[in-house]
């Protein structure tokens, strides 16, 4: 009996002490729960810390680990784990790994957190440790690194480069969660630049070596790159890329920079030719000039010069370039063996807005004999395009078609359909404009040639001059029995009555019938053919497009007209009308155009700058050249341009200046000349010495002038 | 083909014109207005700088003559005369087709315009073939090393081939470039590169074009791009083939799903599908190609980390099925992206759950209008939407994006933002995050030589709807950056501040700020470039009251006088990291030097070989770990060579 109550105290002393010891055990886990996301796994390290004061030198052993959810065990981690137990404490390290398996599992159960426990044992204590996942989005995770990928500017992650290079490396980085990164860049181990940078959820995450101290490429071989992640802390292997440099020197390494000098950056300038000039680098024996369009960055045109400078030419602006927009250059300098040596920043410039081009409106031109509905419905079709008028040109056996297309760039849309091969001519519909100003003083122009002593023998009887122009007021009294025919070729507008047409039909052809001016040829008919429209009422310049043009010298030239006169013109050569001007010079038609009233005018503008034309200047009152003498000299001849005594409608006169007025002088001279003697070369009209009269007395061969 | 031989016969003539047959006559009389030009139109040549010559029909105003090669410019390089020009290009034609236009206004005014095409050869055998090849040789021999280091070799040979050819003949062209690297080095180089032969990289391209008809194929590094919801920018070892044939497209691809480096995968595009990635796609292009529409399929599998990535992911696995329909029918200034995807995406293999299927969508509006550029976008990625090589896509998330961008004068202004919430299916086992960023960039450039920028981002995520358990998430972000560079002759100096936050506005307080400024002094004249940096790193956790200071010093210098065959170079960084509850106190030094001097004696073109010393010396000290302590020094002889092959 003594030895069995023996027995039962020791066992209640070991229960005692069992359960004395296993009390006595403690772990705490450090984290103690995460937050990872679903849809992915999570790779998490957590400490434990045991504490046993009851144990002297052992160890504590977990044979395997369990996921739990929704108190039903999911899946166990058979990895065992031993902490050491020294002095009554020990610790012990875990990388779990949460597999999105395990997650979806414990969704399945209709939990949002799966529970991870280990029970640590030994001989004589038992001691188990939690960890908790809440499952959550990407959004709500902890902060944690998912992946990191290097690579160059090539894009991959190992690249060749020359000695001295300037070359970046990029990390980007998937991440879940937010918080504070924190790395280094590292160039074959040593610290390139310090990175601490917050990401929030949802921003994109891509950091670039610094611009200073770039890579280093002095040296030739292979050498390294990595991002080292200090924070947040991850298990990953750091990766790292691979470049090799060559012996060879980089070419590109800090290249000189080259600099512009005009146009200024952001330039707003006229839309034509243009002329771009830079200093000249030292070595620099080739330069390339290159446009971009300044939205898409793709090159619109580019240029190799041997000079410092260049000029883009207008024919070349206006079928790469369109008005309105914005565009940026730049040049490179190349040296003798066309190493680059220089390169500039880019600069940006804007062409105006240009009123040359009626908005939107192309001419095509086709053979008569293949025009028909069908063909112009398919043409609408094929190319989009609204067919706005349909002309005939018999002068040239053709019809022509004014198009309207929606493209914004209208010598593109002339480029496209310039391809179609049944089209002869295509073009823009362009903008002439008259050339006169309304002045109000006294003139003097027709003693300059002693108009009475040549109307006592020549009037211009006989020959006809087509005055295309904006409408003549036919009822004028001045005009009323000169004008032969009348016609409108201005599309959706009838025929009226406009200043600068009565002007120029009143120089030309006034009677001498006792009332108001005497025209130049007085006795000559006038076809008065409205192809311009007056713009504002209280002003008189005309504003013409190719069509209506187009019409009304096809109209001259069926009708017979010995003369045309054309008081307008614009900048840009129009193709059509240059077919219908040869056609008539071909006969022996004269047609008579002004130069240009800008005062800084350099150049002629079509029609005068057309061969085949006779281009007129202007002279102001001290007969010094109009508008200036650079273009005067240009012409073929010049007359009286200022304070022109006119007809204007309402049976009124009105002082005016303009070449248009010198033109219409002209034409009417040659009305008288061809009076005389029948048909005239233009390309053996006398000479212009600077004297109007001597120039006219050997046009009607009469003595006119007094003797110098 | 009958205008060309005229014209030809015409040139021929020009010398005794008194001697064109009466029957030519009239032929001769209808080409007269034309501009002879020479290579005639049509014509073949064996010439990589042909003589360009055009003779006008009449004197011209030189003034007003323009030439215009393969759409460049190439007037101002012509010497120009009343009658004609001539000239050589500069830079050397490639073969191939080429346009020459000839524009003049005769002294009558009238505008004559002269197109002819014509096509240059590198020899009879092939109308291209060409082959460049670079070879670099080095060899490194150690002076002083440190004893313990066995990465460090005593002794490095590497040899490197930088190869590129290829041949030309009737629309086929097939090409070859590819780095190919020798290393020997007694000491166990580090991964990927290992002792022996290898190609870094190589691409084989061949293909076909007749007409509207073009096929290309790539087999080797190449680089895959199909829409943004599933494989883009993705640059891997593989094959892709393209056929196009006028608007319609198709496009076969395989390639490895991890990066490689060398020879390792072979071509890329055989083996087993659980690490690569193998689709088509098909495009159709309408409405005068304003209008595009897509297909694609794409399946496969990623194991993991590779050369150049490290993942924390599981291997994965899935498929997608996507459709795409693009438009621009107002020359970039709107352009629309529709794109609709459906995956059936496994993110881990090793578990035994299946894959599930998902759908992600995406409208993108963009445009571009003079100094004006914007886009809006409207994005849907499922919970379970994956696509294998793409893992940088989202997931359970929807919302939009809105971007503007304005230059006006000196000044470019920038501004972005975006709201998106994640739990799409409104799931009541997780919370709804909202999250919003904004985003504002302001730069001036008026001052030319002192440009300066500053921008201000704002980031919000709030929580709602937390089930139990889940922890309320409301996170304030916000960061303001600064940066002015100013650059006086040879001199410049930058400065960029940047202060950054982030506000946890739960009651765990886990706030934490970064602050960095850095100074980049730069002095740069013909033969010296000296590009030192100073930055200064100040990060504070509020929560564990730790505050981290880093500061690096670093120096790039390269020296070479001019004229002389010597050069100089050193970089080097200094960095002390310190923690203010002691748990890091670092100081790292690294410096590297080399010089060069070119062997001038056994230069020539294509030979060129120099001999210099490189050195390096490293010091590591960590007082919170005692234990940590790290001195070394190298030195090395370095002999190198170049040499170079052309044809």
């Amino acid at each position: 009996m003594k030895r069995k109550s023996l027995y039962q105290f020791f066992a209640f002393i070991y229960i005692l002490l069992s359960a004395v010891s296993a009390q006595a055990a403690t772990v705490s886990v450090s984290p103690s729960s995460f937050n990872v996301p679903r849809g992915s796994s999570s790779i998490r390290t957590v400490s434990y810390l045991f504490s046993d004061p009851t144990s002297t030198t052992t160890h504590l052993v977990s044979s395997s680990g369990a996921f739990s959810a929704a108190g039903e065990t999911i899946e166990m981690n058979s990895r065992p784990i031993t902490a050491a137990m020294q002095n009554g404490s020990g610790q012990a390290a875990e990388t779990i790994t949460l597999s999105s398996g395990v997650i979806e599992k414990a969704l399945l159960r209709g939990a949002n957190k799966v529970i991870y426990s280990r029970t640590f044992t030994n001989s004589c204590t038992s001691v188990m440790a939690n960890i908790v996942f809440i499952i959550t989005s990407e959004a709500g995770a902890s902060f944690e690194i998912k992946k990191i990928n290097l690579y160059f500017e090539n894009k991959r992650p190992e690249m060749t480069v020359p000695k001295n290079a300037v070359i970046k490396a990029y990390a980007d980085i998937r991440f879940v969660g937010s918080g504070l990164l924190q790395g280094r860049w590292e160039a074959d181990g040593m610290v390139l630049d310090s990175v601490s940078r917050h990401l929030a959820y949802g921003a994109d995450a891509t950091i670039q070596t610094p611009e200073a101290p770039p890579i280093p490429t002095y040296e030739a071989g292979s050498h390294t790159v990595r991002f080292v992640i200090t924070n947040p802390v991850t298990t990953m292997t750091m990766p790292s890329i691979i470049y090799y440099v060559t012996p060879a020197e980089s070419l590109k390494e800090r290249p000189d920079t080259l600099k512009l000098n005009s146009p200024a950056d952001e330039a707003v300038v006229e839309y034509g030719a243009l002329k771009f000039d830079w200093e000249r680098p030292a070595r620099a024996a080739l330069f390339q000039v290159k446009f971009f369009d300044s939205s898409d960055s793709a090159a619109v045109f580019s240029a190799y010069t041997k000079d410092a400078s260049y000029s883009l030419p207008e024919s070349v602006v206006r079928d790469k370039f369109s008005a309105g927009r914005r565009y940026s250059w730049g040049v490179k300098a190349f040296d003798a063996e066309e190493k680059p040596v220089a390169e500039s920043e880019a600069r940006a410039f804007t062409f105006k807005k240009t009123d040359s081009l009626a908005p939107g409106e192309i001419i095509a031109a086709l053979d008569e004999a293949k025009f028909s509905e069908g063909l112009l419905k398919e043409l609408q079709e094929r190319h989009g395009l609204k067919a706005l008028s349909v002309f005939p040109l018999q002068s040239l056996g053709l019809r022509a078609i004014v198009f309207f297309t929606t493209e914004k760039d209208v010598f593109k849309a002339v480029n496209a359909l310039k391809k179609d091969r049944r089209l002869v001519l295509v073009q823009p519909n362009y903008v002439m404009r008259t050339m006169s100003d309304p002045l109000r003083n006294m003139q003097h122009a027709n003693d300059l040639i002693k108009a009475d002593e040549i109307h006592a023998v020549y009037r211009g009887r006989g020959v006809k001059v087509a005055v295309v122009d904006t409408g003549v007021d036919a009822g004028h009294d001045d005009l009323r029995d000169r004008i032969a025919f009348s016609g409108n070729y201005v599309r959706n507008e009838a025929y009226r009555a406009e200043v600068h047409g009565t002007a120029v039909a009143g120089i030309i052809a006034a009677g001498i019938n006792g009332t108001g001016i005497e025209g130049i040829a007085p006795e000559a008919e006038v076809l008065a053919l409205r192809a311009c429209r007056q713009v504002s009422r209280e002003r008189p310049e005309g504003e013409c497009f190719s069509d209506s043009i187009a019409s009304a010298l096809d109209a001259a030239l069926v009708k017979g007209a010995n003369i045309v006169n054309m008081s307008f013109g614009a900048s840009d050569y129009d193709g059509l009308l240059a077919r219908l001007i040869d056609k008539g010079a071909e006969k022996g038609v004269l047609f008579v155009a002004p130069s240009e009233n800008g005062r800084n005018a350099k150049d002629l503008r079509f029609p005068a700058s057309y061969s085949p034309v006779i281009s007129v200047g202007g002279l102001d009152e001290k007969l010094n050249p109009y508008p200036n003498a650079g273009i005067a000299k240009k012409t073929s001849v010049c007359a009286p341009a200022v304070n022109i005594i006119a007809t204007v409608p309402g049976n009124r006169y009105n002082f005016m200046s303009g070449t248009s007025l010198s033109s219409a002088f002209i034409s009417g001279l040659l009305a008288l000349s061809l009076e005389r003697g029948g048909l005239i070369d233009r390309r053996k009209l006398p000479p212009f010495k600077g004297d109007i009269c001597n120039w006219a007395e050997e046009m009607v061969n009469i003595p006119l002038c007094p003797p110098k | 083909m009958k205008k060309i031989n005229l014209t030809f016969i015409f040139l021929l003539l020009l010398p005794c014109a008194s001697a064109i047959a009466v029957e030519t006559a009239e032929l001769l009389a209808a080409i007269t207005a034309e501009i002879l030009v020479s290579p005639p139109d049509g014509s073949e040549l064996i010439d990589k700088k042909p003589l360009i010559r055009a003779v006008f029909p009449a004197p011209v105003d030189p003034a007003s003559v323009i030439v215009i090669l393969d759409g460049v410019d190439m007037t101002p390089l012509a010497n120009i005369t009343e009658t004609g020009f001539e000239f050589r290009p500069v830079i050397a034609l490639l073969p191939g087709r080429h346009g020459l236009s000839v524009s003049v206004v005769d002294r009558e005014g009238r505008q004559l315009l002269q197109e002819v095409t014509f096509t240059t050869r590198t020899s009879d055998a092939f109308e291209e073939a060409f082959s460049r090849n670079d070879v670099w040789l080095s060899y490194d021999n150690a002076i002083d090393r440190p004893e313990n280091d066995d990465a460090m070799p005593d002794s490095r040979f590497e040899g490197h081939i930088r190869s590129y050819s290829g041949i030309s003949e009737r629309g086929w062209r097939i090409s070859l470039d590819a780095n190919v690297r020798y290393l020997d080095q007694n000491a166990q180089p580090v991964p990927p590169r290992q002792n022996g032969i290898d190609a870094a990289n190589w691409l084989l391209t061949a293909g076909y074009s007749e007409g509207d008809l073009r096929l290309r194929t790539e087999l080797g590094d190449v680089l895959l791009n199909e829409t943004q919801n599933t494989v883009f920018n993705l640059s891997r070892r593989g094959g892709i083939m393209n056929l196009e044939y006028d608007d319609v497209s198709l496009r076969v691809f395989s390639v490895m799903s991890g990066q490689v480096y060398g020879l390792e995968g072979n071509s890329g595009i055989g083996g087993a599908s659980a690490d690569r990635i193998a689709g088509a796609s098909g495009s159709v292009k309408f409405m005068d190609e304003k209008m595009e529409f897509g297909v694609l399929s794409l399946s496969g599998g990623e194991e993991g980390s590779s050369f150049g990535a490290a993942t924390a992911s599981a291997p994965n696995r899935g498929s997608v099925f996507g459709v795409f329909l693009n438009s621009d029918f107002f020359d970039n200034r709107f352009k629309t992206e529709l794109e609709s995807d459906f995956s059936d995406f496994d993110p881990d293999t090793d578990d035994d759950v299946e894959s599930k299927r998902d759908r992600a969508a995406r409208l993108r509006v963009s445009g571009v209008m003079d100094r004006y550029h914007y886009e809006a976008a409207y994005e849907y990625l499922g919970r379970d939407y994956g696509a294998v090589g793409n893992q940088w896509l989202r997931k359970d998330m929807e919302g939009f994006r809105i971007g503007n961008g304005y230059l006006f004068g000196p000044q470019t202004i920038s501004v972005f933002f975006s709201r998106n919430s994640d739990n799409v299916r409104d799931d009541g086992a997780f919370p709804t995050i909202v999250n919003y960023q904004g985003m504002l960039d302001y730069s001036y450039q008026g001052i030319p030589d002192l440009p300066m920028g500053l921008s201000y981002q704002k980031g919000m995520q709030d929580s709602t709807k937390e089930p139990e358990f889940s922890k309320k998430l409301l996170l304030y972000s916000d960061t303001i950056a600064g940066r002015v560079h100013y650059a006086a002759g040879v001199m410049n100096l930058g400065f960029q501040a940047a202060y950054s936050s982030m506000n946890d506005r739960t009651p765990e307080n886990n706030d934490t700020t970064a602050t960095t400024y850095t100074i980049t002094p730069g002095y740069n004249v013909a033969g010296v470039s000296m590009y030192p940096s100073f930055s200064l790193n100040v990060s504070k956790n509020r929560m564990t009251e730790v505050n981290t200071d880093t500061y690096t010093a670093a120096l790039d210098l390269r020296v070479r006088s001019r004229g002389s065959r010597a050069s100089f170079s050193t970089s080097g960084a200094f960095n002390i990291v310190k923690a203010s509850d002691s748990s890091m106190d670092a100081r790292n030094l690294n410096i590297g030097a080399g010089i060069t001097y070119e062997i001038q004696k056994y230069q020539t073109p294509f030979f060129r070989p120099a001999i210099g010393l490189k050195g390096a010396y490293s010091r590591f000290t960590d007082t919170a770990h005692l234990d940590t302590k790290r001195n070394e020094f190298t030195l090395y002889i370095a002999l190198t060579a170049g040499m170079s092959l052309v044809y």
